[in-house]
């Protein structure tokens, strides 16, 4: 009877049932680090991923061509300014912070059609979510790592580049203490126009990445989302007439980063899109880019807490 | 149907791929956007006639925009998914010669995509003209301008596909910054830029003394550079295909 392989696994009636062996597990000893790590180390991965670190180097050309993209214009003008002082004034009137910032805001929207998908569509195609929900951090926690990953991965292109040209035009100032003195809102307005049109241009990328699977569907749905619904306005202002039509100017999602930068940083000479219709105060824009933020971030909310 | 699947097994593949995903019908909204375009004109102002209007759609919205974006989305799918997904050794484990999966593959994006971007014309030029502006030779001039486009942009981006992850955002950045770019800033570059070949056709075929376009191509040059561009595009994606091992 002993040759049937099932007896051999079934216990002597007399030994002693369910035993425990020491295996050797161990509890865990060190710190708990708790959530608020677990957010930062979240935020510090997505950005080193967005970023194409330790992968193959496809991943990376993006990356490497928005941050020329947005450094080389700004330290070869200072350069030329401190070398060749003659065109200084001239240079320095025609590449400034509004005209600098309106070249830059395109490269923001690309920075955003491939960073913000890579933050949350591979999660979720891999089903790694619920790996990441078994941990320490909560579904808001998840979801604030990732804006704080993008918001940090644009302002790094939104507002150094500006910070760079503000050192450059106090270095090459004839009296840079006095030059500090006369303009001291720069650096505000520089940080609050940087902050503005990374966080509207990171809210619509994450709420189109947040539905798509596919990392390219996303980009495109977004860059042409942002095309073709500027395009609609456009051609919608030039079919309407009535008192209201100033207003669709609100709605061009495309346009607005451009007039966020006309209303604090001045107006750019040769950079920029004209307003459909009148133009409007600046600050009206900041309902749009509120309320684009509100909606992306309930709409990502209701979508997070639904996933399994 | 079954003759299709035992003749052109690649095409009926991806054919059946396509149905099954979303891009093509992200693919079909981009096509139909020109219709909502139309039905503003129509129900606006008028303040230009409706051959303007077509003129300037093509030229302003459906060349710079909505080809390349219908177009990109299906041709950097068609082989760039079988590569993500990591189903190219099942692909190539077939007795089928690496070329004809290329073909076939970019047979079945340019029908899906032409097809799509046919209707979505078709309707926006019927919504658009209305009596005696309805020409044909503007509908015609429309559809041979978006194949044209949709061809060159279609061979080059599966090629694209085949080399980076990132073919579709690469290709969209292309088209809609890198040639706007340097149409503004080095207009003799302009030649280069497939855009630039889908507009030539368009006047060309149009044949109209108020519609130019700065250094417009010649119908027969226009046709060779098609013919050019997406031969040697597919040759290449064949090379490299044969390049990669099945096992």
């Amino acid at each position: 009877m002993s040759s049937v392989p099932g007896d051999a696994g079934s216990a002597p009636a007399a030994g002693p049932y369910g035993e425990i062996f020491d295996r050797g597990y161990q509890h865990y000893q060190g710190r708990r680090e708790g959530r608020a790590h677990a957010v930062r180390a979240l935020t510090l991965y997505s950005m080193r991923r967005a970023l194409g670190v330790k992968k193959r180097w496809t991943a990376k050309i993006i990356p490497i061509f928005l941050y020329a993209a947005a450094f080389v214009p700004v330290v070869t003008i200072i350069g030329v300014r401190a070398l060749v002082t003659q065109v200084s004034a001239q240079l320095a009137e025609g590449f400034n912070y509004s005209f600098l910032a309106a070249a830059i805001s395109p490269l923001l929207l690309i920075y955003a059609a491939a960073a913000a998908p890579e933050m949350l569509c591979d999660d979720r195609r891999e089903n790694v979510l619920p790996l990441y929900f078994s941990r320490a951090i909560t579904r808001v926690d998840y979801l604030l790592a990732k804006v704080l990953a993008l918001g940090l991965l644009m302002g790094s292109i939104a507002i150094v580049p500006l910070l760079v040209l503000f050192v450059g035009n106090t270095l090459l100032a004839d009296a840079p203490l006095t030059y500090l003195r006369q303009h001291p809102g720069d650096i505000g307005r520089i940080l609050i126009t940087g902050t503005l049109l990374s966080v509207y241009y990171a809210a619509i990328g994450l709420v189109i990445a947040a539905f798509t699977a596919r990392k390219g569907v996303a980009a495109a749905l977004y860059i042409g989302f942002i095309t073709i619904e500027t395009g609609v306005v456009e051609a919608l202002s030039l079919a309407v007439s009535g008192a209201w039509k100033d207003y669709l100017d609100l709605f061009s999602l495309g346009n607005v980063p451009d007039r966020i930068v006309q209303w604090l940083l001045g107006p750019a000479s040769g950079a920029g899109s004209a307003p459909v219709g009148a133009p409007l105060q600046g600050w009206t824009y900041l309902f749009t880019v509120a309320a684009v933020v509100t909606v992306c971030g309930v709409v990502m909310h209701r979508r997070y807490l639904a996933e399994e | 149907m079954m003759s299709l699947s035992r003749r052109a097994p690649i095409l009926w593949l991806t054919l059946r791929q396509f149905r099954a995903g979303r891009a093509t019908w992200l693919a079909a909204l981009f096509a139909a956007t020109p219709i909502l375009l139309a039905v503003i004109h129509r129900l606006g102002s008028r303040s230009v006639s409706d051959a303007e209007f077509l003129a300037n759609l093509f030229l302003e919205v459906l060349a710079p925009t909505v080809v390349p974006l219908a177009t990109l989305m299906l041709a950097t799918n068609a082989l760039g998914n079988e590569l993500a997904d990591r189903t190219v050794p099942y692909l190539l484990l077939k007795p089928i010669a690496r070329a004809r999966i290329v073909v076939e593959k970019f047979l079945a994006s340019a029908l899906v995509t032409s097809l799509t971007l046919a209707v979505g014309l078709l309707v926006t030029w019927a919504v658009a003209s209305s009596g005696a502006e309805r020409s044909s030779r503007m509908l015609a001039a429309l559809l041979g301008g978006t194949l044209a486009g949709m061809l060159a942009y279609g061979a080059l981006f599966m090629l694209i596909s085949l080399l980076i992850q990132r073919a579709l955002l690469v290709g969209i950045i292309y088209a809609l910054i890198w040639e706007s770019a340097l149409a503004r800033f080095i207009p003799g570059v302009k030649l280069l830029s497939i855009r630039h070949f889908s507009q030539s056709v368009f006047v060309r075929l149009l044949d109209d003394p108020t519609v130019t376009l700065d250094r417009a191509l010649q119908l027969p040059s226009a046709l060779a550079v098609l013919v050019v561009v997406t031969v040697a595009a597919l040759t290449v994606a064949s090379l490299l295909l044969r390049r990669i091992n099945a096992a």
